[in-house]
């Protein structure tokens, strides 16, 4: 699958925050993060408008407290499409 | 594009930084050397393991006839430099703090070996049938038990009463890394057992898969409507507790929080949960069931897995088990070979381990597709199951199949290849199984259970009250009747 965007994802107390390259974007949700990425890259001018954009977000496993790692490393990986 | 490499992007991440892969190495290590012997080398044979003594000169042996001239107190120096060497490399790999694991490491590797000694004491440890041997007329005869037991209690008291110096320790306190090798090196004990039972070893693998899948499609649901109808749970808190609750506890739990997007506080929380109820099992279940499944040793093995969640304390509990009920029979006379039980309970949450990455996708689609259904969301990437898949299952299968391989094969060089095994699965496996006992008690704090309110009743609930006996009776339907082999 090709990705135009790629964004390491991180939490903080109650926010997500998604990183990608000099932009950084937060939200309280994923979706209000999702929305926020899209008006990020929007805003980025990277991409010609009505182009269709593939984003792939991937958990920072750094973000899970050390001892519970050895258990379980991985949160979770998400690909999300939507139009310029 | 993001260059953070602590995303796991592609196939092979984390195979140098996470415990996981580091478990898979330490252990294909020792296997790898273990069978030099095929070829006359011992090059394993120089570990020590403690006996039953009365006589505290001669408290621990060495493994190999090889090795014999080696002084015992020298072997356990050559143990301590080569595993202190091996883990500290995998530390400064996964970029710990390796100053601080290499003196945590070298302080809870003294622990083990005393409790290890200490637990070997005849008064401990000797079967009724050795008290003219040691000229005793008394012992709690516990077999190795009694050491795992120390070790536990050690590790919880430093734990929960010098939480200062447990802070120190907790750098090299890994129980998870430690009983994935040690599972690891099992996978040898169960090749070489296939070679003279491998009928029963595959009947055991196929019986605990079949079980697995039954059990769990009945505990999932049943967590998670308690969570949600009894205690009122929001969605994203019911469906990880079921999780921790019905799958393999502390894993289960995160993979599910990564499924259904919850905040990591959720999984973490449970976390908490999961691993300090386990305690209560590792203590209770191995007297319990000794005295009520002496008949069904298999079963009670089976059970075991399916009840105590996480590797480690699994491990634990069918180590415990297996020492009190080979002990058991062996004051009635009858003779009934170690590692049978353990092997039953591990087997299992074998199963259960690999299950988790499937049940997290299911759970992902169908959270994604039916719950959360959102514009723009594609599939669930294939890779996810991969991403949660237990690396160390791979080093088991491995060490496990190279043996029976070899029986299959080259069954002239059986005898030769046992030489190395039994360093491997016997004295390198206890050895690890102690540092997991300890390890567990250093990083168990009881006090953090508090504030956890309703998630922590109704994790309570599912534990105690839902999984112990469905665990069982779905046991008793898949093993009923399988003896240890070789029983007399």
């Amino acid at each position: 699958m090709r990705i135009d965007s790629e964004w390491c994802l991180s939490i903080s107390g109650r926010q997500w925050i998604a990183r990608e390259n000099g932009l950084s974007v937060s939200g309280m949700t994923l979706d209000e993060l999702e929305a926020n990425i899209k008006d990020a890259l929007m805003r980025s001018g990277r991409y010609a408008r009505k182009k269709t954009v593939t984003v792939f977000m991937g958990v920072d496993t750094k973000t899970l407290p050390a001892w519970i790692r050895p258990y379980q490393s991985h949160y979770f990986n998400r690909y999300i499409r939507f139009k310029m | 594009m993001a260059n953070d490499r602590n995303l796991n992007r592609r196939w092979y991440s984390g195979m140098l930084t996470t415990e996981d892969w580091w478990s898979v190495w330490l252990g294909l290590l020792m296997v790898a050397l273990g069978l030099f012997s095929c070829f006359g080398i011992d090059l394993v044979g120089w570990i020590a393991e403690p006996k039953t003594w009365m006589d505290p000169a001669k408290g621990a042996v060495v493994s190999a006839e090889a090795y014999k001239g080696l002084h015992p107190i020298l072997s356990i120096i050559v143990t301590y430099v080569v595993f202190t060497a091996l883990t500290s490399i995998g530390a400064a790999a996964m970029k710990w703090d390796v100053k601080k694991y290499f003196w945590g490491f070298t302080i809870i590797f003294a622990i083990t070996w005393i409790v290890w000694y200490l637990g070997h004491n005849a008064y401990l440890a000797a079967m009724s049938t050795q008290y003219d041997k040691f000229g005793i007329s008394w012992s709690l005869s516990m077999g190795g038990g009694a050491s795992y037991l120390l070790a536990l209690g050690v590790g919880l008291i430093i734990g929960n009463f010098f939480k200062r110096f447990a802070g120190f320790l907790q750098e090299a306190a890994k129980p998870e890394w430690f009983i994935k090798v040690a599972i690891i090196y099992l996978g040898v004990k169960l090749g070489v057992k296939c070679m003279e039972a491998a009928g029963f070893a595959v009947e055991l693998a196929l019986t605990g898969a079949a079980a697995t899948i039954a059990a769990y499609l009945i505990f999932w649901p049943l967590s998670y409507t308690v969570g949600r109808k009894l205690f009122k749970l929001p969605r994203e808190w019911a469906a990880v507790l079921a999780s921790g609750v019905s799958i393999c506890g502390v894993s289960a739990a995160v993979a599910t929080g990564g499924s259904i997007r919850s905040r990591t506080i959720v999984p973490v929380m449970t976390a908490i949960m999961v691993v300090i109820f386990t305690i209560i099992f590792i203590v209770a279940l191995p007297p319990i069931y000794t005295a009520t499944l002496h008949d069904e040793p298999i079963v009670a093995g089976s059970a075991t897995g399916m009840t105590v969640k996480t590797d480690g304390a699994d491990a634990a509990t069918g180590a415990i088990l297996d020492e009190m009920m080979v002990a058991k029979a062996a004051e009635q006379g009858e003779t009934w070979e170690k590692g049978w039980i353990l092997s039953a309970s591990i087997m299992t949450k074998i199963w259960i381990d690999m299950f988790i990455g499937v049940w997290a996708f299911i759970l992902a689609i169908l959270w994604t597709t039916l719950v959360e259904k959102k514009p723009g969301q594609m599939k669930v990437p294939k890779s996810e199951i991969w991403f949660r898949f237990p690396k160390f299952v791979i080093g088991y299968l491995i060490a496990w199949f190279i043996y029976v391989g070899i029986a299959t094969l080259a069954p002239h060089i059986t005898d030769m290849a046992k030489i190395g095994a039994e360093s491997v699965e016997g004295p390198m496996r206890h050895l690890f199984f102690m540092l997991t006992f300890v390890a567990i008690g250093i990083i168990t704090d009881f006090s953090k259970l508090k504030g956890l309110g309703r998630p922590a009743l109704s994790y309570a609930v599912c534990q105690f009250i839902i999984v112990p006996p469905i665990a069982l009776i779905i046991a008793y339907i898949f093993h009923a009747g399988m003896m240890v082999p070789g029983a007399h």
